[in-house]
């Protein structure tokens, strides 16, 4: 059933897609200088895979919650755990049943980027990669949240309610991140965070060992509550153990600050000059805001300077004033609201800046450090394109993959 | 030899056993006998290590069991279970003999016994109530514990299903494992049996030899389970 949607459902996310990138990519084949703003990633290859994102969140963790509940209700677990096969082992081959099952589920995206490359778009391997990567680590969290859902319910139905509020519980973190509270910061724990920087095209430490320290917490959770001869005593003092484990490990992930940028166009970089022009601040930097987080300004500093500033220079301190106060309110009556002071041991600077060509000289001043030369690696060139509608894609997604999604599940059921 | 000591176990305020104890010589077997509720399955369950018991001790030889331990020594089959439903029989028998390390002379030899060789290819979902009692028992047979132990092995066979089963349970008992079994039908446990532990609300009513029992409920030398089970509960 799981297969048989995802076909249509990741093909009219993918058909969109192209049909908007070719609106998108019409003006820039007739004027060149447009085209560096169309990438295909994020054009369509995202999009595409944000549909499978939907089918793993909503549809995948039924999949995971049968493979134990099946066993619960047909009486097979109690064989198995009589079995000399250790309940270690026996968890883990359905884990890697389950990652092949994942596999299958996303096959429709491998299908919609071989289309892709067939009608001559651009894939660029490293930040395709990196996205299948995240989603795979995703469906690693889906599939461990969903077995220890299953094993401390008592039917199917229980574990799937559990399975669901946990990740469409994500979502309600999402939406409270918008706000300023303390939920913000929670929401940095939500499954949807984990998946942002893998869809961004960066490769982050601190989440891959966030989430490895997550899946192997609620496997051995899973392990602890799967074998029903344990007392409840046993099941509640081993769990607090391995949770305790889980959070004196998680912070470990947080020195990890490191990542890496896998996008063609580096967009979460500096060029490398710069890079390694700032890599010769070795005194701390410090950067005091007054932007609330909804000021556009904000965002457009967090995304243009902030963000790559941490990359290069993990020790920078940044701190915002205006972190707790909503950006309608703050229209002028603080005279400090905008201001961006920067500062390097005792010196210190000024501005309202948010844009790199006005900032980075500021920092070079600050630091005493030479501007560096300009850069003589090519500007991304960007990938318009116009695929016409054949209607070979709804073929497809809409009637070849269901035809072959039935006639795979009626000849297993017929053997 | 299987002691059992002092096996208590609740759920809430209903005490589903209460200090049973009871032992069984090896190769023996021996029968759990008990109306509807009396504990029977509870008991099973304990002794394999698949439900938390309150207190009491289970023995093997000189070796307390813990339950963490045994599952080397038990393996119990549930009555009324379809196990990996969508698989066929050949499948689940081959990964259980697979696991077990069982040569594949053994395999076959339990497939005849048991005439199963009709249904191998079957997926264990469709399979008739006397069919999947006998996939139960091969899967039972399969396993290498010295301790078998089988919920209503004979409930859904007919008569000749049963008597092909009865002398396939004392071979298996006579070269060297315990089997343990929970069966509702008294003439079928006289059948079989050598030894008997009778349940009654959760409580040990007697336990031993029929000789034994029959001294036990002060009954005439001859009479059957029946009156004793009767005069004990």
């Amino acid at each position: 059933m799981l297969l048989f949607l995802t076909g249509p459902l990741v093909g009219y996310s993918f058909i969109q897609a192209v049909s908007l990138y070719g609106e998108a990519s019409r003006p820039a084949l007739v004027t060149p200088q447009m085209a560096a703003g169309l990438n295909p990633f994020d054009g369509v290859i995202i999009p595409t895979y944000g549909s499978l994102y939907l089918a793993l969140t909503l549809l995948f963790p039924f999949v995971a919650i049968r493979m134990i509940s099946a066993d619960k209700d047909s009486g097979a677990l109690h064989l198995l755990l009589q079995t000399p096969v250790r309940p270690t082992a026996l968890l883990a081959s359905k884990v890697v049943a389950l990652s092949f099952a994942l596999f299958l589920a996303e096959l429709p995206g491998f299908l919609a980027l071989f289309y892709w490359r067939l009608s001559d778009g651009h894939v660029y391997a490293p930040e395709t990669l990196c996205l299948l990567f995240g989603h795979f680590l995703y469906g690693l969290l889906v599939i461990t949240i969903s077995l220890f859902a299953a094993t401390v319910s008592e039917t199917a139905s229980t574990a799937a309610l559990l399975a669901l509020a946990c990740t469409l519980g994500s979502w309600v973190l999402d939406f409270a991140a918008g706000g300023n509270s303390w939920l913000a910061k929670i929401s940095g724990l939500s499954l949807t965070a984990a998946l942002k920087p893998f869809e961004q095209g960066l490769l982050p430490w601190n989440v891959i060992v966030g989430i490895v320290i997550a899946v192997a917490g609620l496997i051995a959770l899973t392990l602890i509550w799967w074998h029903p001869g344990r007392p409840l005593g046993v099941k509640f003092s081993r769990s607090a153990a391995a949770l305790l484990a889980c959070f004196v490990l998680y912070p470990v992930s947080h020195f990890l600050t490191r990542s890496i940028d896998l996008t063609e166009d580096q967009r979460h970089s500096f060029s490398p000059t710069v890079s390694a022009a700032l890599r010769q601040i070795h005194e701390p930097l410090r950067i005091t805001l007054y932007l609330a987080p909804e000021d556009p300004r904000f965002m457009d500093f967090d995304h243009s300077i902030l963000a790559k500033l941490r990359r290069v220079l993990p020790r920078t301190e940044i701190v915002n004033r205006e972190a707790s106060q909503a950006a309608l309110f703050k229209t002028g009556e603080d005279p400090n609201y905008g201001l961006i002071v920067y500062e390097i041991g005792a010196r210190r600077a000024e501005s309202r800046s948010t844009s790199p060509e006005e900032v980075l000289p500021l920092l070079w001043n600050l630091a005493a450090i030479a501007p560096p030369g300009s850069d003589t690696e090519a500007a991304y060139p960007g990938y318009p394109l116009v695929v016409k509608s054949s209607g070979r894609a709804e073929l497809l997604f809409y009637i070849f993959w269901p035809a072959c999604s039935f006639a795979g599940w009626f000849l297993f059921s017929r053997r | 030899m299987l002691r059992v000591e002092n096996l208590s176990k609740r759920y809430g305020d209903l005490r589903a056993l209460e200090h049973v104890s009871f032992q069984t010589p090896q190769n023996s077997i021996a029968g759990v006998i008990g109306p509807n509720g009396a504990g029977k399955t509870t008991l099973l369950l304990g002794l394999a290590g698949l439900l938390p018991i309150d207190s009491g001790s289970i023995r093997w030889g000189d070796t307390i069991l813990s339950a963490n331990t045994r599952r080397h020594i038990t393996f119990y089959v549930e009555d009324a279970i379809r196990p990996h439903a969508l698989l066929s029989v050949e499948s689940v028998l081959r990964f259980y003999a697979s696991v077990f390390k069982r040569k594949k002379a053994l395999f076959n030899g339990i497939i005849e016994r048991l005439a199963l060789r009709d249904s191998l290819r079957s997926r264990v979902s469709i399979l008739s109530k006397g069919t999947a009692k006998r996939f139960l028992i091969a899967i039972g047979l399969l396993s290498t514990q010295p301790v078998l132990m089988l919920d209503e092995p004979f409930d859904g066979l007919d008569l000749k299903q049963t008597l092909q089963v009865i002398p396939l349970l004392r071979e298996i008992s006579a070269a060297g494992r315990t089997l343990v079994l929970s069966i509702h039908q008294l003439r079928d446990a006289e059948r079989i049996c050598d030894r008997f532990v009778l349940l009654n609300n959760g409580r040990l009513a007697g336990s031993g030899t029929l000789v034994e029992l029959q001294t036990i409920a002060g009954g005439a030398q001859g009479s059957g389970l029946e009156e004793i089970f009767l005069a004990l509960t």
